[in-house]
């Protein structure tokens, strides 16, 4: 708190989103203004394995996303675009995995990029691209 | 002598030379502020995202996932009272001498602690 003028740290405009400025403003308790200091020697460690409820996928273990229409085919990353193809087994261009970390989907084939909309996000091509803090 | 209704500014402690407590040290509390000096932490938003405080291109304050980065470790420095970044070195701050509402980073100032 500001002892000055009873202004607290706060989210701007409550918006729980990812880069979301933060500003000092009159206190009013809401969620938006209420923070926890985590001592790093009291942080647990944070799991690399199983399930992360939030996005519902499991941590760092490989997967295929296949499509339900009848040929099961699945995303393929071509270039950096993706698309569908026939799925096989093993093909690394077609496995992707959850990255706990930057909370993004990661290729197995290029672990430095991440499923990605273009234009960030103005777009409505999906493509993998570098994995960039400004958008986990 | 204004007639204005107490102030914060206005009170003050006698405190005797020899009761006068040490400044608390590295890992001890400092109970007015509260926080425990040079004691790396993180501070998490609340909200259901839960996301850190960190630091963006190099100065502007935000909300982020965690991760790895430095960026979101902050201390509390006893001897400038303030809140620094580990990774920028730079004190917790609101913009234009607290007259603004946006939070950053900033050198540390002795015009401000």
């Amino acid at each position: 708190m500001n002892i000055q003028d009873n202004r607290v740290l706060d989210v701007q405009g409550g918006r729980d989103a990812e880069g979301q400025n933060c500003i000092v403003w009159k206190r009013h308790n809401g969620l938006n203004q209420r923070w926890k200091i985590l001592y790093l020697d009291e942080k647990k460690a944070e799991p690399t394995q199983g399930m992360d409820e939030d996005s519902g996928l499991y941590r760092n273990r490989p997967f295929y996303i296949i499509s339900r229409l009848p040929a099961k085919r699945a995303i393929t990353v071509t270039g950096s675009n993706l698309v569908i193809k026939t799925h096989k087994r093993d093909e690394v261009s077609q496995l992707f995995y959850f990255d706990h970390l930057t909370r993004t989907i990661k290729s197995q084939q290029f672990k430095g990029k991440s499923i990605d909309i273009q234009s960030s996000g103005r777009g409505r091509n999906l493509q993998i691209w570098n994995t960039n803090a400004r958008w986990w | 002598m204004s007639n204005q209704a107490k102030a914060i500014n206005q009170e003050w402690d006698i405190v005797y030379e020899d009761d006068m407590p040490d400044e608390p040290k590295k890992g001890e509390l400092n109970e007015f502020f509260g926080f425990y000096v040079e004691r790396p932490f993180h501070i998490v938003s609340q909200m259901p995202g839960r996301r850190y405080l960190d630091v963006l291109d190099g100065r502007n304050i935000v909300i982020k996932t965690t991760n790895s980065y430095k960026s979101q470790v902050w201390w509390f420095d006893q001897k400038s009272k303030t809140i620094k970044n580990t990774q920028h070195g730079k004190s917790f701050d609101i913009q234009d001498a607290g007259r603004n509402r946006n939070m950053q980073i900033w050198g540390t100032n002795s015009g401000w602690f």
